[in-house]
Formats: structure tokens, sequence, C-alpha cells
């Protein structure tokens, strides 16, 4: 299936491309490349910088060719000197500190404060913090009774496992 | 988050589009109560750096640190700072219901900064509720509530007790100002038809004014009519400083209230990391100070700061580009149409802007482009294809107008639900093609022509009786 989307997308761009003229496909492209401001912030807060080892940077690409306002805004990390999107918690876990242990509230709350900075997903404003064991329930935001936020698991030293966002938590 | 997107839709209706972006003077950390002293370059702060919390002095004029104090800080979290005119500094600390979780008044503290020391100066024993705001005005302190409810509680600094603030119940104190060592009051029970009231200043031994302005508390939110905002009109000059007070005058502020105060929505409307913002916590004549995610920024709003911080090399930026154009595909074509050859002097393109989210999911984002004497422009609003109509189109019979409706449809094509509403007419010097229906109100494109067809004017309205 993939490879026929491929197919066919290929196609749709070769039979587009070949309707526009060289200098037509020239004049677009500059017009396009001027209509589109992107803004880039490195993330230096030091939350994030005491949690993860790693560059990470706020993306902003605000398109001028239309008048809603609307932009695009995406977290970026560093790598082999090529960027990657920070889709998911599970995609931080490689970047955090090789030193950073969770073993109490304060490191909890530290680790939630960063990816609030990182990910749409924590920017909710409930801040309870539950432990049980190995698992941190890091809550951060309740609708309708129902609690989303990440489920992070160390082993025994405290080193986080793994890490992912949960919908409708049991605490 | 659904309350900041509001906020930035009505603040976008103030907002003049070609507003000069305004980049921090200052950005820190962990910071918890900030004032910015009128009239000077001082902005005190509780840092809540390292074990405990301290106060810190930061030269907004040199952008640096200043002075820190090393003095034990009370308990219970700092809420405001209020410099007076004494050379002290006021705390005032805010504890929890045990009850309920909810803020309430703790106590208030003075500081020394000369002598680096703190003195607990008032505690409540009793359930006070946490104030909206604490500004000083000679030897009081004014803790604030809602404003058009209740009186302000005042606080008297040399015998150190809440007193009175006024016999009168009608009075309610809509700012102050140390500077002028007043309160600028209204009577609620003067509020007219029009939402407007009579406005006056009170001295600190309570002597009232004459009127010396108006306040209207009127706020008119909308896309097609006249916005309005509060303000004050002022019909004595010798209290032009009014609405500047009014504007500083209480702090934080967060969402709607932003736009209540007008100085305050324009200096933010230029800040050029506005979307961060979700509170302002302090100003002055000169500064503004807000705070987000953790973060807390300076900005000089009489000289804005139109240099961006560089915080990405070059080499991150060339990166962060790739990144970009990898992901993001731009689909380009012709809109091909004899109809469209016929009604324009232009060449027409159709761009979609294709982003891949991830997981084979994609947005999709359609625009238009013109070319006309060698210019490529992207059509932002309909009403610029007047411009471009050939010179020899005249819309002046139902040929012509149907040359024109298929002009419409090669560059706007008409979704499945749309196909049947498609028509046009004329009526007086107009013409009217329909393009569809919204909540059974006729939306489409209205041309008004002159007596030889020559199109004069051409608009889209989305309800056309």
């Amino acid at each position: 299936m993939k490879q026929l989307f491929f197919l066919l997308a290929m196609f749709l761009s070769f039979s587009a491309y070949s309707q526009l003229s060289e200098t037509e496909n020239k004049a677009l492209d500059e017009l396009i490349a001027s209509k589109v401001e992107i803004e880039a912030n490195a993330l230096k807060a030091g939350v994030v910088k005491n949690t993860f080892d790693a560059a990470f940077f706020k993306v902003k690409t605000i398109p001028h060719y239309n008048n809603n306002g609307g932009y695009r805004e995406i977290v970026l990390v560093k790598k082999d000197g090529k960027m990657l999107e920070i889709m998911d918690a599970e995609t931080l876990v490689p970047f955090i500190k090789s030193e950073f242990r969770l073993n109490s509230q304060a490191e909890a709350s530290q680790l939630k404060d960063a990816l609030n900075l990182l990910l749409d997903s924590a920017t909710g404003s409930e801040d309870e913090i539950v432990q049980k064991g190995n698992q941190w329930i890091l809550v951060c935001e309740e609708w309708f009774g129902e609690k989303n936020g990440f489920v992070v698991e160390t082993d025994s030293n405290g080193k986080i496992t793994t890490m992912n966002y949960v919908s409708d938590l049991e605490i | 988050m659904k309350r900041i997107y509001l906020l930035l839709i009505v603040l976008a209706c103030f907002a003049s589009t070609n507003a000069q972006k305004n980049y921090p003077i200052l950005t820190l950390e962990e910071i918890g109560a900030a004032t910015i002293v009128p009239d000077e370059v001082n902005m005190i702060v509780v840092e809540n750096i390292g074990e405990v919390p301290n106060l810190a002095i930061y030269d907004l004029e040199k952008r640096e640190l200043k002075q820190k104090f090393d003095v034990k800080l009370p308990e219970n979290p700092i809420a405001y700072i209020a410099p007076s005119d004494d050379g002290l500094l006021y705390l005032v600390t805010i504890k929890r219901n045990e009850e309920t979780g909810v803020p309430m008044f703790d106590a208030i503290y003075s500081f020394n900064f000369k002598s680096n020391k703190l003195k607990e100066i008032y505690t409540e024993e009793g359930v006070m509720p946490m104030p909206s705001s604490v500004s000083a005005v000679k030897s009081k302190l004014v803790l604030s509530g809602r404003i058009f409810n209740e009186h302000p509680q005042i606080f008297n600094i040399k015998t150190k007790a809440f007193e009175d603030f006024s016999k009168d119940e009608s009075l309610r104190v809509l700012c102050t100002s140390d500077v002028h060592d007043s309160y600028v009051i209204v009577k609620f029970t003067e509020l007219a038809d029009d939402d407007s009231l009579p406005v006056y200043v009170m001295d600190f031994k309570n002597n009232l004014s004459q009127t010396v302005g108006f306040f209207s508390a009127d706020m008119v939110i909308s896309t097609e009519g006249e916005n309005k905002l509060p303000g004050f009109t002022i019909t004595n000059p010798d209290y032009n400083w009014i609405s500047q007070a009014f504007d500083n005058g209480k702090f934080p502020l967060s969402g709607f209230s932003i736009a209540s105060r007008p100085g305050i929505a324009e200096k933010y409307n230029q800040i050029a990391n506005k979307f961060d913002i979700q509170e302002i916590n302090a100003a002055n004549e000169n500064f503004m100070a807000a705070s987000g995610k953790g973060q807390f920024w300076v900005y000089n709003t009489k000289t804005p700061n139109t240099i961006k911080p560089k915080t990405v090399s070059d080499d991150e930026m060339e990166a962060i580009h790739a990144y970009l154009k990898n992901k993001i595909e731009y689909l380009k074509n012709p809109i091909k149409s004899a109809a469209l050859d016929k009604v324009f002097a232009a060449k027409f393109y159709s761009v979609t802007a294709k982003t891949d989210l991830g997981d084979n999911s994609y947005t999709e984002s359609s625009f238009i482009v013109y070319a006309q004497n060698g210019e490529y422009q992207v059509l932002l609003e309909e009403a610029e294809l007047k411009s471009l109509v050939a010179p020899s189109f005249k819309l002046d019979n139902e040929a012509s107008a149907a040359s024109f409706q298929d002009a419409l449809n090669a560059l706007y094509p008409p979704g499945t639900f749309d196909v049947k509403h498609i028509q046009f007419y004329k009526k007086d010097a107009k013409w009217y093609f329909i393009r569809g229906e919204s909540f059974s109100k006729k939306k489409g494109f209205v041309v008004s022509v002159d007596e030889v067809g020559e199109i004069e004017k051409l608009e889209n309205q989305s309800e056309i009786d």
C-alpha cells in the first residue's frame, strides 16, 4: 500500500512539475520561501538542561500566504548534527542525562516541568505526582474526571527506562 | 490553552498588522513575585533558585543583576511586593486555607534594603481573601479585591493596622498612584446606561476631587463591527496620568484582564514571543515583565528591543531548514481555464503546502498565486481580483457573467454541498455570484459595475440578502 502511495505521489509530483516552466517553478519557489517565516529558538531553560543531555530547539513555521494567523510549532533535538522531531515522551528517553535519577518528588517535579517545555501533551495545569514502586505517574490534566499524563518507569536505581503518555490514568 | 487562543483572537482585533516586534532585554528563570518600581529602572523579584528563595534587584537599564539579598524570607510564599515612599519594601504573603485549599491573605513584612533586615509587621489571624493586587499610597498599603464589588483593604503602615477606606459605600477604587499620592475613584451608583462612570481622584486624606473625566467599562469584541476596549476620557488635563496609572496599577494580569488595560494590551501586542506568555507580572512607564512555562522575560516598552537574541547557530539553523524542507512539500499547479484567460489578465497557480506529521498523517493548506507582468504574488484577499481583471473584459450581459462564474469556479472549485447553490443574477448595478450557503444565508461575490460593465468593486460577502 505504501509503495502505491509513493508511486502515486511521484506521479502527481512529476505531472504537476511538468505543467510548469522552469521560470514559473523557480518564481513560485522564491515566492513561497519569502512567505514562510521560520523562527527558531534554543530551549535553554535550566530545568531542561538539568534533565536532558541534548540541545533542543523550538521551531515555529509561520505561513504568510494566508491571513488566518495560524502557525505550526515543533520541538527539535540535535543528534549527530541532524535534527529530530520530538513527537512523544518515548522519543525523549535516550536524551535523559545519564546521571539523572528519579527517586524523589522533587526529581519527578523537575522531570514534569521539563516535559512541560518540550511536549504539548504535558502542558496541563494539574500538578499531581504519584509513586507506585518503580513507577511514577505525572498527572498533567483532568478532563471530566479522567486523568491524563505520563507513566514513567525506572530501574531499581531510579534510572528511567520508559516514559509514555497515558489517557485515563489508573492511580 | 483555549483561554490563551481566545485572548490572542481578542487582542488580534486591536493589533496593528505591522506591529514592531519587541524582544526581551532580560530572560530569567524561577522567578516568583516581581515588581518594577514606578519611574525607576529597578525591578525587584523573589528568586526561587537554590535551596531557599531570595530577594534580588535587577537594573533594567543595564540589563543586569544589581544586588542580591541573603535575608531569610518568610516560609509562606510572597505574592506581592510593594515599594513605598518610606524607602522600605513591603512583602505580602499568602497561605492556603487548610480545608478548601484556597489561597488566603497571610501576613505583611517590611524589608529594609540598607540593613538587609526583614520584619513581620502584621499577621492575619482570621480569614481574609487573597488580594488580587497590592500597591502603596503614601503610608498606606492598598490590598485590592474585585474592583467593582467592594472597598479595598487599607493597611496603615504607621499604625500597623487595617482601617476603613471610606464611609461612602458607593466608592470604588479603579487604581492608585503612589507618585501622585492618590486613589482614582468611581461611584458605582453613578453607572450610566452606556456603562460609563464619572471619575474622581481622592488624596490620602480622603479629600475627593471634582469630576476629572469618565471611565467606560464597555468592551465590544466583534469580527464585523467596531471593537471597543475599556478606557478613560480625561476632561481635566492635570489628571492625564490616570490612564497610565490604571494600566500599571494591577498585576498579575492574564486572559481578558490584559485586554481590559489598553496600554498593556498595546505593549503586549508588540512582544515577539507573546504566544509564550501566560501572565504579565509587572510594568511601569518604560518596562514590562511577563512569564510563562517557568521563564520570565523583561521588555523595554519605551524603546523596543528589535534585535532578536541569537540562540541558534548558523549550522543549527541550516540543519533546521533541512529538516523542514524534508517535511513540507509544496505542490504547485497552474490553474487552467478558458474563462480565466478571458476574464483576467493574469496567470493563476494553486499551491498546496503538505506537511508530514509522521505516522503517515499529513496536513494540507492551499493558497492561490497569480502572476502578472512577471511578478508573482499570493492572492490574500478575493477583492484583489479586481485589479487583475482584463481591460477588455466587461461584465455587461448574461454571457459575460457566465464566463465570470466559470472563472470563479476555476479559482474556487465549489464543494459537494455548494454545487447546487452556484448561480448568478443582477440587481441594479450589482452582479451577485452565489458560491454557497451557510445557515440558510447565501454567500458569495458581489460585483459592482458601471454603465458599460466595467468592474468598480468586488467583494466577498458571507451574507447576501
